[in-house]
């Protein structure tokens, strides 16, 4: 006999009830868990792009919005319109290493596929990328591919590329990186220009510094440069951020309640089994329970009731999250990104995240009715008829 | 001793997914397929028919053609006015109205009196 | 008389929710070691009061309780449980197990509560239900149990960490008479043991076999005598 086994019996032995309460946490921890795996995923999921661009300062156009400074993020395509002599201008500044995109879309099986074009050189120091298979080599006949798009396509080195009619080989297959850098193919900038016909424009430039602390000077000084908009990479994360953020009140507001209904719920069901087992509580005292056994068993049950609710919480709420992740999270971000990218179907981390909290939550309601047991006076309890 | 009754338990997880689908909200139609910066990208990449997904931007009655505006921008500015780029897509039925979802299956032709110098010819639209 | 293993001094419980109730007032008696006494008189008079104070279930308003020479009423709730579970065991008349667990676990629970290592438990569990008679009956919960069936559970729990005095609250009350006489062949068995048992009981064939009669009346001891008097006066036990 264990205290856990007596937990246990004493929670089932009302199936109905058992099943209502663990279905009001499950739902609160399945909200919770919604809104942690569409919103706090999708924070990870823009952090990592943004830490993946490498650069701390972004120039676009003048004018950009937030759906734009998204895409910068997501590898979509994106308009060109910075020209070259803009871009020449910037790179002459001293002390920083200014890298053009120019982002725009392949065909591979009638699937798109993000197409960046880039300096070979620039890039690959900026990126720190390095090769899984084949050389790194960018040129009029010559791409390189991300190691999630050569393993989608089962790309391998050689391997004819059609670009807008123009053909390419696969020279090499990037080493994976975890962000977007491993779902695109580079081509060499100029080359891209021309089949994409831009007029040498790109579409943003990604500029490392020499000395971060003097970042505000170089702002001022490629503004001056060029008539352009720069954005640091802190403030283009707080941008996309404040768009992404605003979309998940409604989640929250909706998590909260059903999280507090469940905590309504085991304290209501709790307070009801200390009222139904006054008198075995009374047998307890007298078989010798202290007062800290008894109100161990009843916020055990507590306890349990989070956990399992927990369990069943989280894998509802990455179920739902997987479902309705292309009606919920109608944000800019997460409609370019597409549901697919946007939503982790699980997370380790969320998972332990929300069984901790739904243990705590569940505790936490237990606390009064399980001190209320615990002070109950065993002849009071006896005497209960 | 009661059974265990898994009932109350779908009906609870049912009723709070319709209550969060409500308030989170199905209010902009969901729509699958390719999306119109993608095709336009490089169009003649694409064979066969394709699924492309958009919003009307304009409906030509009088020639059977409209204009297809990227889905995602759409959803994301709530406008079709302000697109950048976009498909022609010509079809023989029923065309659909300014502002609405669709999802148009058709093989992509290269003609100049589309913009980009290509046009979907679609075979079905289903209005979402 | 020697060697009481309890000993009660001037109890007095006052019940004061409301209006005053006093169900013990100035009860003094001695519970010899190793005896047999039945605590008896008319419902509502005190006897149970007196039972859950001896017992250190409830304390008094007034007055001590000695059990081997320590004062219970002095001790501290944590204390007082362990002295419950190591030295004491309590049977009482009704919703006496625990309905969730089988006969074999609400015997083990007494043994869980006293720290008895799980292995230890089964063991020594099976042979208490064996002296009782029950080991057929080891898996079957409560509800699949006879009253009797159910008193003889509670007296295998009761003595499952062996304790000094066993404690029952109307034992038999609820049972017919051949499982009354069924129980009380157990209780015997029990006492035969060496066990101190104290009884409180309406019945006159638990007081029969009885060496000491207490009786209560309005909350005080109005007789206490031991079976060689009251076989010489050739008193019925009431």
């Amino acid at each position: 006999m264990t205290y856990w086994r007596l937990i246990w019996r004493n929670l089932t032995r009302r199936r109905s009830r058992f099943v209502f309460t663990l279905s009001a946490i499950a739902v609160g921890i399945a909200s919770v868990v919604t809104l942690l795996s569409l919103g706090i995923g999708l924070e990870a999921e823009i952090r990592r792009q943004a830490e993946g661009l490498g650069a701390e300062l972004l120039v676009t156009p003048k004018g950009w919005c937030a759906y734009e400074q998204i895409s910068v993020l997501t590898g979509e395509s994106l308009p060109e319109a910075l020209a070259a002599a803009v871009v020449d201008r910037i790179r002459r500044i001293d002390g920083l290493t200014a890298v053009p995109y120019l982002t725009q879309r392949a065909v591979i099986r009638n699937q798109p596929v993000p197409l960046v074009g880039v300096l070979a050189g620039p890039m690959k120091e900026l990126r720190g990328w390095g090769l899984a298979r084949g050389e790194y080599r960018l040129d009029g006949r010559h791409v390189v591919v991300g190691h999630a798009v050569a393993e989608q396509f089962d790309l391998h080195v050689g391997a004819p590329l059609r670009v807008r009619g123009s053909e390419f080989t696969v020279a090499g297959v990037l080493a994976p990186v975890g962000n977007r850098d491993d779902l695109a193919v580079y081509m060499d900038l100029s080359v891209a220009q021309r089949v994409y016909r831009t007029g040498g424009k790109v579409s943003f430039v990604a500029v490392r510094v020499d000395d971060v602390r003097r970042i505000d000077e170089y702002i001022a000084k490629i503004q001056s440069a060029a008539n352009v908009a720069v954005v640091s990479d802190k403030q283009l994360l707080r941008s996309v951020l404040a768009i992404v953020g605003s979309v998940g009140n409604a989640l929250q507001l909706i998590a909260a309640v059903a999280v507090l209904a469940a905590c309504f719920g085991i304290t209501n069901t709790m307070m009801t089994a200390i009222y139904e087992r006054r008198r075995e509580i009374g047998v307890l005292d007298a078989l010798g329970a202290k007062k800290s056994t008894i109100f161990f068993v009843f916020v055990g049950e507590s306890a349990v009731y989070g956990l399992l609710g927990g369990v069943l919480g989280v894998a509802a709420g990455f179920a739902f999250s997987y479902v309705a992740a292309p009606y919920i999270g109608r944000d800019e971000f997460t409609a370019f990104l597409g549901s697919e990218q946007s939503v982790k179907v699980f997370d380790m981390g969320i998972t332990i995240e929300a069984l901790v909290f739904a243990v705590l939550v569940a505790v936490l309601s237990g606390l009064y009715p399980a001190l209320r047991a615990a002070k109950l006076s065993p002849v009071e309890a006896i005497g209960y008829e | 001793m009661h059974r265990f009754a898994p009932f109350p338990l779908v009906v609870a997880i049912s009723l709070c997914l319709l209550a969060g689908a409500a308030v989170g909200g199905f209010g902009f139609p969901s729509a699958k397929g390719l999306d119109v910066f993608d095709v336009v990208a490089d169009p003649f990449a694409y064979e066969g028919p394709i699924t492309v997904r958009g919003g009307v931007m304009r409906a030509d009655l009088g020639k059977g053609r409209f204009e297809l505006v990227d889905y995602r921008e759409y959803r994301s500015c709530r406008s079709v006015d302000c697109a950048p780029k976009w498909i022609t897509v010509f079809y023989a039925g029923d065309l659909p109205q300014k502002g609405a979802v669709v999802e148009v299956v058709g093989t992509v032709e290269e003609n100049a009196a589309g913009a980009g110098g290509f046009v979907l010819r679609a075979k079905g639209v289903r209005i979402k | 008389m020697s060697d009481p293993i309890l000993r009660a001094e001037g109890l007095s419980k006052v019940y004061d929710g409301g209006y005053r109730t006093v169900a013990l007032e100035g009860v003094s008696l001695e519970i010899p070691r190793g005896s047999l006494t039945c605590i008896m008189g008319p419902s509502g008079h005190g006897k149970s009061t007196l039972l859950h104070l001896l017992g250190g279930l409830d304390r008094p308003t007034a007055g001590k309780v000695y059990l081997d020479g320590e004062d219970l009423t002095s001790l501290g709730p944590n204390r007082l449980a362990e002295v419950r579970s190591r030295r004491l065991g309590f049977v009482f008349q009704f919703f006496n197990l625990l309905p969730v667990l089988t006969a074999l676990e609400n015997v083990q629970t007494a043994m869980l509560l006293a720290g008895v290592p799980r292995r230890e438990q089964a063991d020594r569990s099976r042979a208490l239900l064996r002296l009782v008679g029950l080991e057929e009956k080891m898996h079957a919960r409560p509800g699949q149990l006879s009253g009797g069936q159910r008193q003889r559970v509670a007296i295998a729990r009761a003595l499952a960490n062996d304790p000094d005095i066993l404690l029952m609250d109307e034992p038999t009350g609820n049972l017919d008479t051949r499982s009354e006489e069924d129980l009380l062949a157990h209780i015997r068995a029990v006492h035969a043991r060496g066990k101190t048992i104290v009884i409180v009981t309406h019945s006159e064939s638990v007081a029969a076999m009885a060496e000491r009669i207490v009786r209560i009346r309005d909350g005080r001891v109005v007789d206490g005598e031991t079976a060689a008097r009251r076989f010489t006066n050739g008193r019925p036990g009431r």
